[in-house]
């Protein structure tokens, strides 16, 4: 039998029992998953397959402002990143594995879904731990281009010098000028933006929702590029997409969604099939759903 | 598990007090993150705020509260005239002024103006995901937003009722002297002698308490989940309307308790 530590030491999420009725008609269901440490993952499916709402899960943006999300059970663990400041021992004693972590120990999971609102900004879990990058961006408009991304790190705490310097090697890494009005910004400025703003808090993990959809093709390798070395430094990437040449260009790991549940999963290597399939237009089934070598 | 997904007994009666119990938690409820967030939320922030709200709004108050000071002035003085008390019209301007219509005359503006700016902006944040990606950035959106907001609409409408008494005093100065012939150091007099603190007190503690109702439903109406514009127009129509509303039935409240208070 294999220690804990053994166990999850390639894992960067680690889903037990979830569901969520994210309304009447649709589900999010996911028995068990495991996504791997620095390594890209791809989340594939047809559209309203529950890509975007598994992701929203993992950067725990869920919900709302003032709710949290309705009828959601089970656990989502994240391994091997520490949150930049403490996670209160309450949210980090949740379900079984609670006396690793109240015993002092140093555990080196965070079970997500048992942090508050509050906890998780306390953490700065999100941002500096996890980046998200929404598809439809959430920019803030009446900001320059430099402050939609140095205000995040100066409202965290970074000296406005800091936080304008590294707004601005963010920003040249995505090829856009920081002195720009955002109201003034193309669908593909935008994402750039985007981007340029998730990876200024220099996150471990970094969510992404459609990161490359709509942009033109130069700007498309720049980014594809920069992903790809986020990538290279073993970084811990989870993006949802439509488009071939991503998960070619990037994902090591796949996961198949299909009406809320994942049908498929596994190393893309083992699964090259399946995804000739998938992109000739035979997305696999969640009733038929077998689950490759899921743990990494 | 939410309201709506969870049976609720007594049929609609009992839905509707469960729905009136969860909007009246969520009004308690920004306040409160407001209220915690009074000391962390930056300086320059609530500033803003506050020129967008009180500022902004300054013309539109005082013109408004000129005028109804003469009107005031002048519906007083025919029945008074018809007495043979017409020199008392400047009591009457001063303490209807100071402790009924500034304040409910300004809240009623303020909910139009600040109530609607309010839900609207912050249901754009809402509606364009950028709520989403604070939280996402782990930004405190009661820091940020809410609580700069809250104490600018509060302290704005304090403001701008204390701003609407003295220009309604005017209004009936002006009335008082151009058309009943009173002297402006006699319509003073007049004035300053009606007056006690405790209309004062009426008037100002009556402003805080409307400033936090329309600040209430501005922000709990804005940061409401939104589908779509519709929805973003609905919400800020129900934030003036449930807003303009509230502060008439708290006037009468307010006005009770504080006199029974002062008696």
């Amino acid at each position: 039998m294999t220690t804990h530590a053994q166990d999850h030491a390639d894992i960067a999420f680690r889903i037990e029992d979830l569901r969520w009725q994210v309304s009447p008609s649709f589900a999010l269901d996911i028995p068990r998953l495991a996504l791997p440490r620095g390594q890209t993952t791809a989340i594939l499916g047809r559209s309203a397959s529950g890509k975007s709402t598994l992701l929203s899960l993992l950067g725990r943006v869920e919900g709302s402002y003032f709710e949290r999300a309705a009828d959601l059970s089970g656990k989502v663990f994240l391994h091997g990143l520490r949150a930049p400041t403490q996670v209160p021992s309450t949210a980090r004693a949740v379900g079984g594995e609670a006396s690793e972590a109240s015993e002092g120990a140093p555990s080196d999971h965070i079970e997500l879904l048992g942090l508050s609102e509050i906890e998780l900004l306390k953490t700065q879990l999100r941002g500096p731990g996890i980046g998200f990058v929404f598809q439809r961006e959430g920019l803030f408009p009446g900001r320059s281009v430099r402050d939609n991304v140095a205000w995040p790190l100066r409202a965290l705490g970074q000296k406005p010098r800091d936080a304008d310097t590294k707004a601005e090697s963010s920003l040249a890494a995505v090829a856009l000028s920081p002195d720009r009005e955002v109201a003034t910004l193309s669908g593909g400025e935008r994402k750039r933006l985007a981007i340029a703003r998730a990876i200024a808090m220099e996150p471990r993990v970094l969510l992404l929702d459609e990161p490359l959809t709509g942009l033109d093709p130069e700007a498309l390798g720049g980014l594809r590029e920069l992903l790809q070395r986020l990538s290279a430094e073993r970084r811990t990437m989870v993006m949802v997409t439509h488009q071939r040449e991503d998960v070619e260009s990037l994902a090591h790991h796949l996961v198949f969604m299909d009406a809320g549940q994942v049908a498929l999963a596994g190393p893309r290597m083992s699964l090259t099939s399946e995804l000739e399939r998938f992109f000739a237009g035979e997305v696999p089934r969640a009733v038929i759903s077998k689950i490759k070598e899921n743990a990494p | 598990m939410s309201v709506a997904a969870r049976p609720i007994p007594g049929g609609r009666v009992g839905r509707g007090l469960a729905r009136f119990g969860v909007e009246a938690h969520a009004l308690f409820a920004v306040l409160g993150r407001a209220g915690r967030n009074t000391f962390r939320m930056r300086g320059e922030d609530y500033v803003e705020q506050l020129g967008k709200v009180a500022l902004s709004a300054l013309p539109l108050v005082a013109i408004a509260s000129l005028f109804a000071g003469m009107v005031i002035a002048l519906n007083a003085s025919m029945q008074l005239a018809e007495l043979g008390s017409a020199h008392l019209v400047a009591d009457i301007v001063a303490i209807s002024l100071v402790t009924e219509l500034a304040p409910v005359f300004t809240a009623l503006l303020m909910s139009g103006k600040a109530g609607a700016g309010l839900a609207s902006e912050l249901g754009m944040v809402t509606l364009s995901g950028q709520a989403q990606a604070m939280r996402a950035l782990s930004l405190d959106i009661d820091r940020e937003l809410l609580a700069p907001r809250v104490w600018a609409c509060i302290t704005g409408t304090l403001l701008l009722t204390i701003a609407a008494i003295f220009a309604g005093l005017i209004g009936g100065m002006i009335l008082g002297s151009a058309k009943l012939g009173l002297s402006p150091v006699h319509y003073m007099n007049r004035m300053t002698s009606a007056l006690e603190p405790v209309h004062f007190a009426l008037g100002l503690i009556k402003a805080v308490g409307f400033g936090t109702i329309i600040a209430a439903f501005g922000t709990r109406m804005g940061l409401r989940d939104k589908v779509d514009a519709g929805a973003l127009g609905t919400h800020t129509m129900t934030a003036v309307v449930t807003a303009s509303f509230t502060v008439l039935i708290a006037d009468h409240i307010m006005t009770t308790f504080i006199l029974a208070f002062f008696e």
